[in-house]
């Protein structure tokens, strides 16, 4: 108990995100990132994450021994990354149109420069991988690979707390009173999602493990992503809800980003569906539709006995889910000539 | 009585009637105007929406009310809850918890209790439709307190919330011109190198 006082003093100087990494570009608030490589010779093809707009990046690589970032680097992957950082009240007309063809693609063509490749791999979490989709959908001539990791996909099939509650929410109002989707709101849904098992009982465990410096730093780290949640801008927040949760268009191929028809028919690369059985952020039942509506004749799906976290920063995911995805990456990230 | 007195009667009431009308037609506008006649600045802008400024503040209180009415049935909704959960934790709790294992185990069926108890809840209809209910009031309330503060902004020449989001969406239509004219470059310059290429090679 004596030492845990002296851990609280250095509480608030957790380190996340500290495997090293050039940013390639600096925008107001965005950054495009790039890992630096861990082997000699990278694999050709690189991989451009795209993360989700709701926490921040850094869930990648919380920790280095549990870090997603660092297991594929190892594996020999060349990685970008897209940290949105935060909207701020200028973006609040920022859509899907700008992050899916403004960003995404201003990003993708600058890995393609770089790299030299016509096409690359795409890899999206939660959000970032329905925007990935998008993008699979209305730039499919760049995209080698594309890799998903709980993308949310059919809503009516969600089965979590998160979808009952957006079908009830007033996007609209929201919106046109708050512009951006301040942080707390966001608290606000999160508060209720696993309320006792997450909300309660991982305080009592720290308490119990308060004098385990490792315990205590790990409980930080978590806490830490848990809290850094940014703005929404306000046009994206409302077509998520409206098109999406509300009416679910995605999956009926109903849906427009800046005009052009999101078509899943029209993904035919390759395709990795990777699902946790025990997500409460988007139930299995929401993403694994993707795999059913898509045109590709390479699709894989996985499922693994874990959470919506656990699929990128546990033990679990360094043994036993990034082996299998690097391997899956691996085959497909060269061309026929450098094979 | 004639028809002529009658008709008298009726021309008379119709002439009281105007007289009236008009007087609470005068009554209204200097209501309106009077404060703002010798004001300047701030009060000239508040008398000339004192109107306005009052409905915002009357639906302001009205969402206020709406908030706690459904505030009210959210707690009622929690409070079940608690209560449907800890009756049937106290069903399962061991008689003896004085060693550390029985506590254990009694912490972790309340842990366990109340998230089921909880979840079902939330994943309710009629929760979700209270949750949706309160979050709306709650911003309606926010949306007339903001259209008060445009009010006054306006009267002391201060940018509102309103002018500033149509210069965001002008700068935000700038930046998609701006992406549309790079790509058309970067389209042009690949075009002109593969022409070079061609009448070069």
């Amino acid at each position: 108990m004596m030492q845990a006082s002296e851990y609280a003093k250095t509480l608030g100087d957790v380190e996340v995100g500290t495997t090293p990494a050039d940013i390639v570009h600096q925008g107001r608030k965005l950054r495009l990132l790039h890992y630096k490589p861990m082997v000699e010779k990278t694999h050709p093809v690189p991989l451009l994450v795209v993360y989700a707009l709701i926490n921040r990046y850094y869930a990648l690589d919380l920790q280095p021994d549990r870090s997603w970032v660092r297991n594929l680097l190892k594996q020999g992957f060349d990685i970008y990354l897209i940290d949105w950082g935060s909207a701020e009240p200028i973006d609040r007309y920022l859509s899907f149109d700008d992050y899916v063809n403004r960003y995404i693609d201003t990003f993708v063509d600058m890995v393609r420069d770089a790299s030299g490749q016509e096409r690359i791999s795409i890899h999206g979490y939660c959000m970032g991988g329905t925007m990935s989709v998008m993008y699979a959908t209305l730039h499919g001539e760049k995209v080698k690979n594309l890799y998903v990791t709980a993308p949310v996909i059919d809503v009516e099939k969600d089965t979590t707390v998160l979808g009952n509650l957006s079908k009830h929410i007033d996007a609209d109002l929201l919106v046109n009173n708050f512009g951006n989707i301040p942080p707390e709101f966001m608290y606000l849904c999160f508060t209720i999602l696993k309320p006792f098992k997450q909300g309660v009982n991982k305080y009592i465990e720290f308490a119990k493990h308060v004098d385990d410096k490792d315990f205590v730093e790990n409980f930080m780290r978590i806490e830490k992503w848990l809290y850094d949640t940014p703005a929404i801008a306000g046009e994206t927040f409302r077509q998520w809800i409206k098109d999406i949760y509300q009416k679910n268009l995605l999956v009926k191929n109903e849906m427009k980003i800046g005009g052009k028809l999101v078509d899943l028919r029209k993904i035919d690369m390759p395709l990795l569906n990777v699902v946790a059985e025990d997500d409460h952020l988007v139930s299995p039942e929401c993403s694994v539709p993707l795999n059913y509506h898509v045109s590709s004749e390479d699709k894989t799906l996985k499922v693994y006995p874990t959470g919506h976290i656990g699929l990128l920063a546990s033990t679990y995911s360094q043994k036993h889910i990034l082996p299998e995805i690097g391997a899956w990456l691996k085959e497909r990230s060269y061309n026929h000539a450098e094979k | 009585m004639t028809d002529e007195q009658s008709k008298e009667e009726k021309e008379d009431s119709q002439a009281l009637k105007k007289m009236f009308d008009s007087w609470t037609e005068t009554l209204n506008w200097i209501q309106n105007r009077t404060p703002g006649i010798p004001a300047i600045g701030p009060a000239a802008g508040l008398a000339r929406n004192s109107v306005t400024i009052n409905a915002e503040l009357a639906q302001a209180t009205q969402s206020l009310a709406e908030f706690n009415k459904y505030l009210a049935q959210y707690y009622a909704k929690i409070s079940a809850s608690w209560m449907e959960a800890t009756k049937k934790v106290l069903a399962e709790c061991p008689a003896d918890i004085s060693d550390e294992k029985a506590r254990e185990r009694l912490k972790d069926v309340w842990i366990e209790t109340f998230e089921q108890e909880f979840t079902t809840l939330f994943d309710s209809e009629d929760f979700a439709e209270i949750f949706g209910q309160m979050l709306k009031s709650e911003v309606k309330f926010n949306k007339h307190v903001r259209n008060l503060v445009e009010i006054l902004s306006t009267n002391i020449g201060m940018p509102t919330r309103s002018e500033m989001d149509s210069v965001y969406k002008e700068i935000e239509g700038i930046k998609n011109k701006l992406k549309e004219i790079s790509d058309n470059i970067r389209d042009l310059s690949k075009e002109t190198r593969k022409e070079t290429a061609r009448a070069s090679g």
